[in-house]
């Protein structure tokens, strides 16, 4: 187990990290925050320029002559069907995320807008919701694209081990089996720890606000922990026993239980109203897409976008490389055309109708009935969820059901987290030792706790965005080796068949 | 190959100095060596410059090259390549210009727009072979991508196997997607250069061959400054949009090396 290289000091890293937590968590609190405070100051705007880069970048390999180009080989048809596909892609890009900022997102933002916009008002409404489809829209989505499309494409396509590292192969040749391509899969193996750490972190307090909620158990620190202790004992049961099979159809359910969740808001809630709130959205989403994109505001305003934007895209890289692989593993067969509108329209429209309707509700009831959920949700933005639910009818059950999402969201998420990192770290094995399998699980599980008792919310939020910067380069790499490689197939034929002329030009 | 040459003249030549490059030129089986001057339009006497010109003119046929001149007006490189053309010329030489890097970066050059407008072989002259001393092409680089372009290129390194005794045959490729597609490009690099290799056997005493990976123009720079070869010999394409905006392979050799350059349209 320890003669993997990328395992041992990806594993060193961390455990320093997570000694230094134990040690002394204040140190590491304001370390993080120092090193966040940098990146932000001086890296806010390769975190934006990066993201549009690669929604540009996938729109014109989409539209490219390589587009006809199959993750597989030529004869391989697609694994799974169009809403198997759909299914798992939504669930592995947002998962419990999207159940924890569904309502506290277009809230937060409708409550507390950059200073240029008054609070509570209609135009904070319609900002919003704009920027909740913003950050979890097409963005994110290219991120992911970009990840898995390498790893498909060199994996499924080159025959090359599913390992970050293995896309650097037109670049860097051989040495990608050397420092220089573990170092990448050790970027690769912290940027998913953080990244993956900071969702169980989100889902750990949401899941301990749920409870509070419904049954009174105190919202603290330590329940949190017990939670997360708790989960990961359920991930690591699965893992162990490898329940893979299980697993599967938990995730399935989860994503009909989300669907019935979706659908039941819809039209027990202020059905019109959402509605209005989804194509008005659209509409102003694409229009205002270029400026939102390189939106960083130097002159008023800078802080909010630090806060949320650059946030959520440096937790969209960090998540990158876990569902990168596993959204890879799911598309083999499909052509690049295919994968990339496939992956960056389905997703993000199901994404911007869980908005509509999650906030949509939610701003419903605070501009037309004064609810002052709004209010609540400022101070703990893990509570509005529950706190929207109590005005729709079967609250308890529609509490319990979103509980039961997050606990099998966090525990899948996890498992899936310990089986990509267990790839990661044995030279993109796709059997894992079970060995590695446990020491990631409880790895991450402590990366997260320690996380949480240092700096809570905004320490994981602050990991999440040093840990993907300098992820975030290895992917603008990437999408050069990834055309590098496309238009090297052309010429391949050459050398191929053997035949070719004795040309001589340069 | 090149029996009819185009040189072209800015007037500011010494006499010894035209006599020395023509007469350089006219050893790889030259004839007729064409002089040409291009002037601004509307400045400067024209037949003050044909009388300067023929001077030359009856110069170089005092040391048995035979030469004649033109005198034209206009934009100096579209001229240049006109006027080549209109003589059916087989080359145009074209003496390395010791323009500023910035003002050249910015401006461009005169020998930069001769190349990029030429549809017929150029010959850059530039440190090496240096004229004073040897005058002697003893080293030449064919740098090869297998690709289009190409037996045109061939033909005239062939040629100047006449005249110089080593060839170092340079291949640069472009790494393959993944090690095994990479193995099959070696093994087909390997193959093109030994095919290579034995065709031009009968035209050299010495041929080494070589093949790296990367950017072709940095190694073609490398290898010809490592070996000090004397001329290189380029196919040229006509690069896509983003390489010409990059600076294609040729301009960045031409600019890059100390040795002269011979490219082939």
């Amino acid at each position: 187990m320890f003669q993997n290289r990328v395992f041992c000091i990806s594993l060193l890293i961390v455990a320093v990290f997570v000694l230094a937590g134990v040690v002394d968590a204040d140190l590491l609190d304001r370390g993080s925050a120092r090193l966040h405070g940098a990146i932000i100051a001086h890296f806010g705007w390769a975190y934006m320029l990066s993201g549009f880069f690669f929604l540009v970048f996938c729109v014109v390999l989409a539209l490219s002559r390589y587009g006809d180009i199959k993750l597989g080989r030529d004869h391989e048809k697609p694994v799974y069907t169009y809403f198997g596909w759909f299914s798992m892609l939504f669930a592995a890009g947002m998962g419990i995320g999207l159940i924890f900022w569904g309502v506290a997102e277009p809230l937060s933002h409708y409550m507390d807008p950059p200073e240029f916009i008054s609070p509570e008002t209609g135009e904070a409404a319609t900002f919003a919701m704009r920027y909740s489809y913003f950050h979890w829209g097409l963005h994110p989505w290219a991120i992911y694209i970009v990840m898995s499309l390498g790893i498909a494409y060199f994996s499924f396509r080159r025959g090359m081990p599913p390992l970050i590292s293995s896309c650097f192969y037109p670049m860097l040749g051989n040495r990608i089996y050397g420092p220089m391509g573990h170092f990448i899969d050790i970027l690769a193996v912290f940027a998913t720890i953080f990244g993956i750490a900071t969702s169980l972190g989100l889902g750990a307090i949401q899941i301990n606000s749920g409870l509070e909620h419904l049954y009174g158990l105190p919202s603290s620190t330590m329940v949190t922990l017990l939670i997360i202790l708790g989960t990961t004992m359920l991930f690591m049961i699965s893992a162990t026993v490898g329940l893979d099979k299980g697993i599967q159809t938990l995730s399935k359910m989860n994503i009909f239980l989300a669907f019935v969740l979706l659908l039941f808001m819809l039209v027990a809630g202020p059905t019109s109203y959402m509605l209005n709130v989804f194509t008005d959205t659209i509409g102003g989403y694409i229009g205002n897409m270029l400026e939102m994109s390189l939106a960083v505001n130097p002159f008023l305003g800078q802080e909010w976008y630090k806060n949320w934007t650059l946030f959520y895209w440096a937790w969209w890289i960090a998540w990158s490389p876990f569902v990168g692989i596993f959204v890879a593993r799911i598309s083999r067969g499909r052509t690049i055309r295919e994968f990339i509108s496939g992956a960056l329209l389905v997703p993000t429209l199901l994404t911007f109708a869980w908005f509509s309707v999650f906030g949509g509700a939610s701003l419903f009831l605070e501009l037309e009935q004064g609810a002052g959920i709004g209010a609540m949700v400022q101070q703990d933005v893990s509570t509005g969820l529950f706190l929207v639910f109590d005005h729709f009818p079967g609250a308890l059950i529609l509490s319990n059901a979103a509980i039961l999402l997050l606990i099998v969201f966090f525990v899948t998420s996890a498992d899936s987290a310990t089986f990509v990192l267990g790839i990661m770290t044995s030279n993109g094995s796709p059997n894992p030792p079970l060995a590695k399998k446990i020491v990631w699980g409880i790895t991450q599980s402590s990366v997260a706790a320690i996380l949480l008792v240092s700096g809570g919310l905004a320490a994981l939020q602050r990991m999440a965005i040093t840990a993907a910067l300098p992820f975030n380069f290895v992917l603008l790499l990437m999408c050069y080796n990834i055309w590098k490689a496309l238009a090297s197939e052309s010429r391949e034929s050459d050398f191929r068949g053997h035949a070719g002329s004795n040309g001589s030009s340069m | 190959m090149l029996k009819k040459i185009v040189q072209p003249l800015d007037m500011s030549e010494s006499l010894a100095e035209v006599k020395m490059r023509a007469s350089f030129i006219d050893r790889f089986g030259g004839e007729e060596i064409v002089l040409v001057h291009v002037m601004n339009p509307g400045l400067g006497d024209k037949s003050l410059m044909q009388s300067r010109l023929t001077h030359l003119v009856d110069a170089l046929g005092s040391v048995g090259i035979q030469a004649r001149c033109l005198v034209t007006e206009g934009h100096v490189a579209s001229e240049i390549t006109r006027t080549a053309m209109e003589v059916a010329a087989d080359v145009i030489y074209l003496p390395a210009s010791r323009k500023n890097i910035l003002v050249s970066s910015f401006l461009g050059s005169t020998t930069e727009d001769v190349i990029r407008l030429s549809d017929l072989p150029v010959f850059m002259h530039k440190l090496r072979p240096e004229l004073v001393r040897t005058e002697k092409v003893r080293h030449l680089v064919f740098a090869t991508d297998f690709r289009q372009a190409a037996s045109r290129a061939w033909l005239y390194v062939r040629m100047l196997g006449r005249y110089v005794s080593k060839l170092t045959i340079l291949h640069v490729g472009e790494r393959a997607a993944d090690p095994d597609t990479e193995q099959l490009r070696r093994e087909h690099a390997d193959r093109m250069l030994s095919e290579l290799n034995a065709k031009f056997k009968v035209d050299f005493q010495d041929i080494a061959l070589m093949s790296r990976i990367g950017s072709p123009a940095r190694h073609i720079i490398d290898v010809v400054e490592q070996i000090q070869a004397d001329l290189v010999v380029l196919g040229r394409l006509n690069e896509p949009f983003p390489s010409k905006l990059l600076g294609s392979t040729c301009s960045r050799v031409t600019s890059g090396v100390s040795s002269s350059v011979l490219l082939i349209p």
